[in-house]
């Protein structure tokens, strides 16, 4: 470190944390499910120009088809390509994993900050965060759903809300410990800010432990959204979702174990990469840390 | 400070913790947009139909009266009755209780039995093929969803080779070997992420303590190798395996819905997906309740055996 009012989000140490990534067996796993990310986000966003069939188009003549040349991973019950509805489902399921994500990191990271910087709330903010906690995520999704209506609004936000604790401790814990840095007494004793304190001084070294989170919220809001449309009680069965192709799967499973098979390799693949994504970021962020996630 | 204050202040410490689930679970169905009662009913309701929905969760009544008898209702266990079976809540998780806490026992105990020892293997053995194959394993285990588990094992265990039930349940009352036979699929399907998270924070926890002066005494003294990782190296490792015991209930209570919906076991599970369906309000806050609240007391029994049983915690 240059001085202490060097901050990890400067440019040039960033660049030094980047690049220090890429390097020898952490690199290729980051490029590796980077890659993959990046591969199933770009067939997602080109669904249109990709599909060979529309995604919602009845086809009473050609229902559950195997895999063929013509449909590759067959046709489910009503005719409907599956390899199409794959390609559009993907586009839902990024939707709520990068939406839960940002959500979920921005509001943790506000919840944590003022529960770490002003001690007088963080007793009431945390024995919040005990009772969020507390609440299986996936009946607490389900209770919100059922009353709000399965829009892909409130499936986001019935998503985020379980997500929302672990972040919060985990800034908190950070701020805790660096708000008695000798960096940050010398910044509070010269005067600063308290909105510059944080942004400059606290927020930076939020920002390793909140990757390695965000990685974690990524699959485990993929994975939340599969299981609600997979009950029946997420998004609308109208549109294709990774659950809800495999929940209309269910019926013919053994028929056609392709239904449920085909999305569900997509979408464990996206979580494996997002998930080996965040243990090498946590292992190279925290070198001493070998435990399972917080 | 004597062990009963310790004890009791540790109880008094889940007070907030449940008052929140309580306010959290109370205001959910207040707080959602546009009419609590049409929201139950659905859209096509008549008004005699929203004037009973609302007088059943009182929800004529000022929002302060209402928290008060309804909280009062809750610390008696009263948590109403159903809105579609009309049957009190309580009698219906009483009678649904017994597949979810069958499924629930087998899957733990078979997870620690696998687990710990796993862990301690692999933190013995760190770096070894059967370690990355492990760390592979929990991995894995954290990305597939729970019911493509099920759907696969399923397909070889019971369609395949026909060695078990396809779903179902059978309580222990029809003899062990029925019960056994319908319980193994369900439990080791819910036991893959329990394994996966317990035997990760094994192998850290014994990471920890392996390369400690006491155990190269242990060694040192002579010890068998299992003595000195089971008796020497885990006992000391056991806070942290004991504590994700303890938080890893949240995945496992998550993942007791989907099983029993793809197992189509009659337990707590199913209950609330069906009163989700039919927006059986009552049904669902009841649920969320008893769940948090097994989830705060076994955490709160798990942090006290290890505070009261562990000679090294002073308070």
């Amino acid at each position: 470190m240059s001085g202490p009012v060097e901050t990890a989000l400067s440019r040039p140490a960033l660049l030094s944390v980047l690049s220090s990534l890429m390097t020898g067996r952490k690199g290729v796993v980051i490029g590796v499910t980077v890659a993959v990310l990046f591969a199933v986000a770009a067939l997602s966003a080109l669904a249109p120009l990709l599909a060979p069939y529309d995604p919602l188009a009845l086809n009473m003549t050609a229902r559950l088809r195997p895999s063929s040349a013509e449909h590759l991973m067959g046709t489910d019950a009503y005719g409907r390509d599956i390899f199409s509805r794959v390609l559009y489902g993907g586009r839902i399921s990024l939707v709520i994993g990068v939406g839960a994500t940002l959500l979920a990191v921005g509001t943790g990271l506000v919840i944590g900050l003022v529960s770490g910087f002003f001690r007088a709330a963080d007793a009431v903010i945390m024995r919040i965060m005990d009772g969020l906690m507390a609440m299986p995520a996936v009946l607490l999704a389900v209770a919100i759903v059922a009353l709000a209506g399965a829009s892909v609004g409130t499936v986001l936000v019935a998503i985020t809300i379980p997500e929302i604790p672990r972040v919060a401790r985990i800034v908190r814990a950070v701020i805790l410990s660096t708000r008695s840095a000798p960096f940050v007494e010398a910044a509070r004793i010269s005067g600063t800010r308290i909105g510059k304190l944080m942004w400059r001084h606290l927020i930076p070294s939020t920002v390793a432990p909140l990757l390695v989170q965000g990685s974690y919220v990524f699959a485990s809001a993929i994975l939340t959204e599969a299981v609600l449309s997979f009950l029946g009680v997420g998004i609308s069965p109208d549109i294709p979702t990774w659950g809800n192709i495999m929940s209309e799967g269910r019926m013919f499973f053994s028929l056609r174990p392709g239904m449920i098979f085909w999305p569900a390799l997509i979408l464990s693949l996206v979580i494996l990469a997002a998930n080996m994504l965040g243990d090498v970021l946590r292992d190279h962020f925290d070198p001493r840390s070998k435990t399972g996630r917080a | 400070m004597p062990v009963i204050f310790y004890v009791l202040k540790r109880i008094l410490a889940t007070v907030p913790v449940m008052a929140f689930v309580a306010i959290f679970v109370f205001l959910l169905l207040r707080l959602t947009p546009g009419d609590p009662a049409v929201a139950i009913a659905g859209d096509q309701a008549t008004e005699e139909q929203l004037r009973q929905i609302r007088a059943a969760l009182s929800l004529d009544q000022p929002l302060l009266v209402q928290f008060v008898t309804w909280i009062q209702q809750i610390v008696r266990l009263d948590f109403g009755k159903s809105l579609i079976s009309g049957l009190p809540v309580s009698e219906l998780i009483a009678q649904r209780l017994e597949p979810t806490l069958s499924i629930a026992l087998v899957t733990i105990s078979m997870s620690v039995l696998v687990a710990v020892p796993l862990g301690v293997l692999t933190a013995w053995k760190q770096g070894s093929w059967i370690d990355r194959g492990a760390v592979a394993f929990s991995v894995l285990g954290f990305s597939i969803p729970v019911f493509v588990i099920a759907y696969m094992l399923i397909q070889l265990f019971a369609i395949d080779l026909r060695w078990l039930p396809v779903q179902g349940f059978a309580p222990l009352s029809r003899g062990l070997g029925p019960f056994l036979s319908h319980a193994i699929l369900p439990s080791v399907v819910l036991s893959v992420i329990y394994v996966a998270l317990i035997a990760r924070m094994t192998r850290a926890a014994m990471l920890d303590v392996i390369h400690e002066d006491f155990v190269r005494t242990a060694r040192a003294k002579g010890c068998t190798e299992p003595r000195v990782l089971f008796r020497h190296a885990l006992r000391n490792a056991a806070i942290p395996i004991l504590t994700v015991v303890g938080t890893g209930l949240a995945l496992l209570i998550s993942g007791v819905v989907v099983t029993e919906s793809v197992f189509n076991l009659p337990g707590l599970g199913r209950l609330t997906i069906d009163a989700v369906m039919a927006r059986d309000y009552p049904v669902i806050q009841a649920m969320i309740l008893v769940t948090s609240a097994v989830y705060v007391l076994i955490n709160l029994l798990i942090d006290l055996a290890y505070s009261l049983f562990d000679p090294r915690i002073k308070y």
